[in-house]
């Protein structure tokens, strides 16, 4: 069962994931001229829906969304993927400098983007399967 | 550190599912603490020795 302070986080994670597919959607009416764009932010908009409903279906099943080990997990998660996101800055910059490739802004947020995303799955697989993170 | 969760779990008739149901953790937390792969903080120490009727040095114990 939850208890009231966890009742409230919850709420406030649902709160949250609400305003930002929110937010998308509205952002998509407004660039609708933009049809790349629009595909973007409907698609962000859509995946937050999906994962809240996930979350919902998991608290719902009673299962147990986090506890001390999954917290650590987490934290080395962020940790890691911080540090390599980084790297990638400092390698694309470096690539910018010498002329190597040539990179508009949205290619950079792009590939920086995905990158994160699919850190964190990565990641998350491997330290999860760690027992202890030290 | 090793510790001696699975064999006084199962002197009590209790699930990987109940034990941790009981810590207040999830299922796999205990089975890492059940292979010696994760270390508990005090408090998970003192959950699961209180879900198993025991004291917290009756279960984990350091190998010399």
């Amino acid at each position: 069962m939850l208890n009231k302070s966890n009742r409230f986080k919850t709420k406030s994670v649902y709160a949250i994931y609400a305003l930002f597919s929110s937010l998308m959607f509205l952002a998509a009416l407004y660039f609708m001229d933009n049809e790349r764009l629009v595909s973007v932010l409907v698609s962000m908009g859509t995946a937050t829906i999906a994962i809240a409903i996930l979350r919902s279906w998991k608290e719902k099943k009673g299962e147990l969304l986090s506890d001390e080990r999954t917290k650590k997990v987490n934290r080395a998660v962020m940790s890691a993927s911080l540090s390599i996101t980084y790297l990638m800055i400092a390698g694309m910059i470096l690539i910018n400098y010498f002329g190597i490739v040539e990179m508009s802004a949205e290619a950079v947020l792009s590939i920086l983007l995905f990158t994160i995303a699919a850190l964190q799955i990565v990641l998350k697989a491997y330290f999860s399967r760690k027992g202890d993170i030290e | 550190m090793k510790n001696c969760i699975k064999s006084l779990r199962n002197k009590m008739g209790m699930t990987q599912e109940e034990l941790a149901e009981k810590s207040k953790v999830r299922r796999e937390t205990i089975v890492f603490l059940e292979q010696g792969k994760y270390n508990p903080s005090l408090r998970l120490a003192h959950d699961v020795a209180r879900a198993l009727k025991s004291k917290i040095d009756d279960i984990f114990f350091f190998e010399d």
